[in-house]
């Protein structure tokens, strides 16, 4: 029989629903599971054995009483540590951020508070969301539950990790340039990234403003429709936030695609990309071609551009979104700072790691005088070519079929000498936050190593139901 | 384009980092490199229209109506450190 | 050599809306330090802002009031820099697309009415404070303030002397607090410049280099500033030195301003576009309403008190200028005041006690009704102009009124010529060295002892019926 701890949501939910379990027995499973995997995966930061009892006990109280309880309720969920839980506590994974609990939190964990699942930790990442393969966290090296040798991607690492690893039902990651699909695809769950302005991003600790953006990290794609359900929605405290009524996600999973026109871009299968993974892209269309829909080949050709677009746009906004962090208000202050400027200039240097300098360095750069026209206007130009790009494409096909990453997860140390080797593994991936569309990750095969291949489905803004739709019918009859 | 060590040193200063020799120098090599990758775009020949904003919305508003703040205590308890209900900086010259 | 000097002001006044720019807190002064902060305004990690309306209808009525055009389309940016009392490290404010440009106000000046330039007024947050303890090695910081919503009213470098600046500062003020977005309260720092100087040989068409002053943060400082700074200009070229552009601080209490940076040490403030907030498209209807709101202007009252009261510029000039001011001296005209005689008390007694307890014409406690009760007591000779001095501090200081005042204390005018008669009787037998002057027709000694019977009665007997019965009694002892 299968272990509690790997079950779907909606298939525990039943269970609760039945009373074959009680939220409680499911909250102590995954505690137990947790201890015992903990040791070798990593996955989190934080965990909160003792708040996740509680609720637990509060979901066995109203099914007791015979309340209808929502389709997360009692669930164990794990959140990325970037996303604000009030009175837990919430770094980042960064020194920076060691010791600090929020007062307030985020729209996204509150609703999911709302729908009663059962927080039962912080996942950890990589600090501030910048990396892609979770070595960047001050704090642990996640490992990769199919492969420990080898990263677990990133920045979602930990959520990700802790779904593959049953140590979690299933997570809250965020999406900057792909930090939820592409340790979704490394670690062989589904994860996905909704259109900009789906769910709300108050509460969500800014990386890059313009292109952040909550998403569910899942067992299968029916329960990350379910969870988008539960996040998404206008939120009056998120200026960005869309004015739209909520999709009916879990209608749009018909297991049906027939008629469904799905775009393969040329660019995204180039050498670059590992023939492991291009030969699973080929082998999903050929599903989705079995299946009734038309696979319409076509061309994306700002792909050339989107790195550079998406590296400028994104350390250009963390500069200014990470100047915050000067030990006055919270977090890490230095020790021994006489004077306001030793203040500001010991605590960040000693606070924040590597990359995030760097990317504090040249986003500080491209905003600065002399050379902003040339960089940073550049890019936000790039950035409307492109948006156009991909709305040619939307013309004619309902959704888009790439790899997620053009390799599959790589082992620890592999690319952290060179920063640019590192920014190349997210090339599927940036342009889709650049243009602010939604784009889902789901296992499709693995590589002669036994390791997961993901693949991606893009969709037109706001066309999330859709790339949910393909996704399940490729989930369910796409072998 | 080139980015000298006076420049590395520039930005450190208007980042607030301090940056030891031996960072500043790895700093001037990764950020030559990563220059060097974005410069593509300089390439790029384009009239289009800067994108500013990620999502279509305009005159997003909030009313004017008070709500109420958080108290003194939930404000001031993750400061590094306080003193009558007041952050504390060292002193600023005035 | 003769000199010009060139002045132009950036004016930031907070707006009195009833919660801060981009969150709910509640938008007031004083209190408690930290006690009206939430995670948006003290920049918690992950806090996002949202843009109060009433914001931007301020800033809109001000731009119309000022004749600026209004933006169509208009965006807010980050402007980057570090300091403790700004929590987010960057200010939200607008930098190349503001929300209103290119209008004007007119000042009076000694060669008639002068139009001068505003360049912009955009919306933007203010930061908190910080709090120095006398002897302390740490400052504190307050974030009370942090995110208040302010306009900063650029104007063009039209102004030609302090005295202009100071008429220029003083519409501003007058303009804001008339169409109601600003209380413009100097002592509470609502309202604040920064003012930028240079020189130039009377007759050259190019500006000089200009200083910019910052910390001024009174009319009376601007205009010190900008005396300090034209004289310290002068006495540079004047030797045969250039003037430096830079940044410079204004300390009021030593009357001179420092360097605080040179144009080498110029901030870089690497603006862009505020990816939190969306942008705002201003329609005609949206400004035809704010229009239509608008209520008269102080240039438009002047002209109105000129031909409607028939008062000297001069006053309609101070009262306009003053919503607290205009609003008595209206209120008391209309009880049936005599214009000027309102005015005279507005701009005299009234205005005097205001400068002494550094009060707001807007927080004077009585109304029109009570003021115009006060002067028609005097022109029915109930009480004299020296008793009505008395009677208006305790105006200031109670919520009773006039008459009662005049009741409770027995001030009272004495016009009863038999008792006056008795005073003067009294004053007479005691004062005959004077009473002998009289008769040698010293007509001056009138005065003295109409001074004395004055004082005898203590200020209350009618002067007129002193005068009258004074003289019968002289002449009786001719």
């Amino acid at each position: 029989m299968k272990a509690l701890v790997s079950m779907t949501a909606h298939e525990l939910h039943d269970k609760l629903v039945n009373r074959e379990v009680s939220a409680l027995e499911l909250t102590r499973a995954q505690l137990a599971h947790i201890e015992e995997t903990e040791a070798e995966i990593e996955s989190y930061i934080t965990v909160t054995s003792a708040s996740a009892l509680k609720k637990a006990e509060e979901v066995d109280k109203k099914i007791a009483a015979g309340e209808e309880i929502s389709p997360l309720a009692g669930i164990p969920v794990a959140i990325k540590d970037n996303i604000s839980t009030k009175g837990v506590l919430t770094t980042c994974a960064s020194k920076m951020l060691y010791n600090y609990v929020p007062p307030y939190s985020a729209d996204a964990y509150e609703r999911l508070l709302g729908q009663d699942a059962v927080m039962v930790g912080k996942a950890n990442m990589d600090e501030f969301a910048m990396g892609s393969s979770t070595e960047n966290s001050y704090f642990k090296k996640t490992k990769n539950p199919r492969n420990t040798a080898c990263v677990p991607g990133g920045s979602s690492g930990g959520s990700a990790a802790a779904v593959a690893a049953d140590e979690a039902v299933f997570a809250l990651g965020s999406d900057t340039g792909g930090s939820i699909r592409q340790p979704a695809s490394f670690c062989g769950v589904v994860g996905m990234k909704p259109t900009y302005g789906l769910v709300s991003r108050y509460g969500l600790i800014a990386f890059a403003s313009s292109l952040d953006q909550i998403g569910p990290i899942t067992k299968d794609v029916r329960d990350c429709a379910t969870v988008l359900s539960a996040i998404c929605g206008k939120d009056e405290k998120d200026s960005t936030s869309l004015h739209v009524s909520t999709p009916d996600f879990l209608g749009a999973l018909t297991g049906e695609c027939k008629g469904m026109r799905v775009g393969l871009p040329k660019e995204y299968l180039s050498d670059a990309v590992d023939p492991a993974v291009r030969e699973a892209v080929l082998s999903a269309a050929k599903a989705y071609e079995s299946m009734g829909a038309e696979i319409v080949e076509c061309s994306l050709p700002m792909l050339d551009y989107a790195l550079e677009t998406y590296y400028l746009i994104s350390s250009a906004e963390a500069s200014s979104n990470l100047a915050r962090y000067d030990g006055v208000r919270y977090g890490f202050r230095a020790e021994g700072c006489e004077d306001l400027d030793s203040l500001f200039l010991k605590t960040r240097s000693e606070g924040f790691g590597k990359e995030v300098k760097r990317r504090i360095m040249l986003g500080t750069f491209v905003l600065s005088s002399g050379y902003y026209d040339a960089y940073y206007k550049k890019a936000q130009k790039t950035r409307t070519l492109i948006c156009q790009d991909f709305a040619r494409v939307f013309e004619t096909v309902d959704c888009i079929l790439t790899p997620t990453s053009p390799c599959t997860a790589w082992k620890f140390g592999a690319k952290s000498a060179d920063p640019v080797q590192m920014y190349l593994a997210d090339i599927c991936t940036v342009s889709i936050n650049i243009a602010g569309l939604p784009a889902l990750s789901m296992p499709y095969g693995t590589d002669g190593e036994g390791l997961p291949i993901g693949v991606q489905l893009i969709g037109p803004r706001l066309g999330d139901a859709k790339i949910l739709k393909a996704a399940y019918a490729l989930e369910k009859g796409g072998r | 384009m080139a980015i000298t060590m006076k420049e590395i040193e520039h930005l450190a200063k208007l980042s607030r980092l301090a940056l030891s020799n031996e960072e500043k120098e790895r700093l001037t090599g990764e950020m030559q490199s990563i220059l060097a990758f974005a410069d593509k775009l300089s390439s790029l020949e384009t009239e289009a229209d800067p994108t500013m904003f990620a999502a279509d919305g305009k005159n997003v508003f909030r009313k004017d109506e008070v709500k109420p703040s958080l108290s003194p205590s939930e404000i001031l308890q993750n400061a590094p450190q306080a003193d009558m209900e007041c952050f504390v900086v060292p002193k600023t010259v005035e | 050599m003769k000199y010009e000097t060139v002045i132009g002001l950036e004016v930031h006044a907070e707006l009195s809306t009833k919660t801060k720019i981009y969150c709910s807190c509640e938008n007031s002064f004083g209190g408690d330090t930290n006690t009206r902060c939430c995670p948006v305004c003290i920049g918690l990690p992950g806090a996002l802002p949202v843009l109060n309306k009433t914001v931007v209808d301020y800033g809109i009525k001000a731009g119309l009031s000022m004749h600026c055009d209004i933006a169509s389309y208009c965006k807010q940016d980050r402007k980057n820099y570090f300091y403790p009392d700004l929590p987010k490290a960057y200010q939200i404010s607008q930098f190349d697309l503001p929300l209103c440009e290119h209008g004007f106000v007119e000042i009076d000046t000694d060669e008639g009415m002068k139009k001068i330039g505003i360049t912009r007024i955009h919306i933007e947050e203010d930061a908190g404070k910080l709090l120095h303890a006398e002897g302390a090695n740490f400052s504190l910081v307050d974030y009370n303030r942090g995110g208040v919503p302010l306009i900063e009213i650029v104007s063009e470098p039209d102004l030609r002397s302090p005295e202009e600046a100071l008429a220029f500062l003083e519409a501003i003020k007058s303009t804001l607090q008339a169409i109601g977005v600003s209380d413009c309260k100097m002592q509470e720092g609502s309202l604040r410049c920064d003012v930028n100087v240079s020189v130039r040989p009377e007759g050259q068409k190019e500006f000089g280099v200009r200083s910019e002053c910052k910390n001024v943060n009174s009319f009376h400082a601007a205009a010190r500033a900008i005396r300090y700074e034209r004289d310290r200009q002068i006495a540079i070229l004047e030797a045969g030195g250039t003037v430096e552009q830079e940044t410079r601080r204004w300390d009021d209490t030593k009357g001179e301003s420092f360097v605080m940076r040179t144009k080498e040490e110029a901030h870089d403030y690497r603006y862009f576009p505020e990816p939190d907030l969306m942008p705002i498209f201003v329609d005609e209807a949206w400004k035809e309403n704010l229009r239509n709101s608008l209520p008269e202007l102080p240039s438009e009252k002047k002209k109105r008190y000129v031909e409607n009261y028939d008062l000297p510029k001069y006053d309609a000039g101070l009262l306009s200028a003053s919503l607290g001011l205009s609003k008595l001296f209206e209120e008391a005209v209309g009880e049936g005041a005599k214009p000027k005689t309102v005015s005279n008390w507005l701009l005299g007694e009234i205005s005097k006690i205001l400068n002494e307890t550094l009060m707001e014409a807007e927080d004077i406690p009585f109304g029109g009704k009570a003021l115009a009760e006060l002067i028609s007591m005097i022109e029915s000779g109930t009480i004299s102009g020296t008793i009505a001095k008395q009677v208006l501090p305790e105006m200031f200081n109670s919520d009773k009124n006039p008459k009662q005042i005049v009741e409770e204390k027995g001030l009272a005018q004495i016009s009863d010529e038999g008792a006056i008669m008795e005073i003067i009787h009294g004053v007479l037998s005691q004062n005959e060295a004077a009473v002998n002057d009289f008769k040698a027709g010293k007509d001056k000694a009138i005065g003295f002892l109409t001074g004395q019977v004055m004082r005898a009665s203590k200020g209350k007997a009618n002067p007129g019926v002193i005068q009258a019965k004074l003289r019968e009694a002289l002449e009786a002892l001719k």
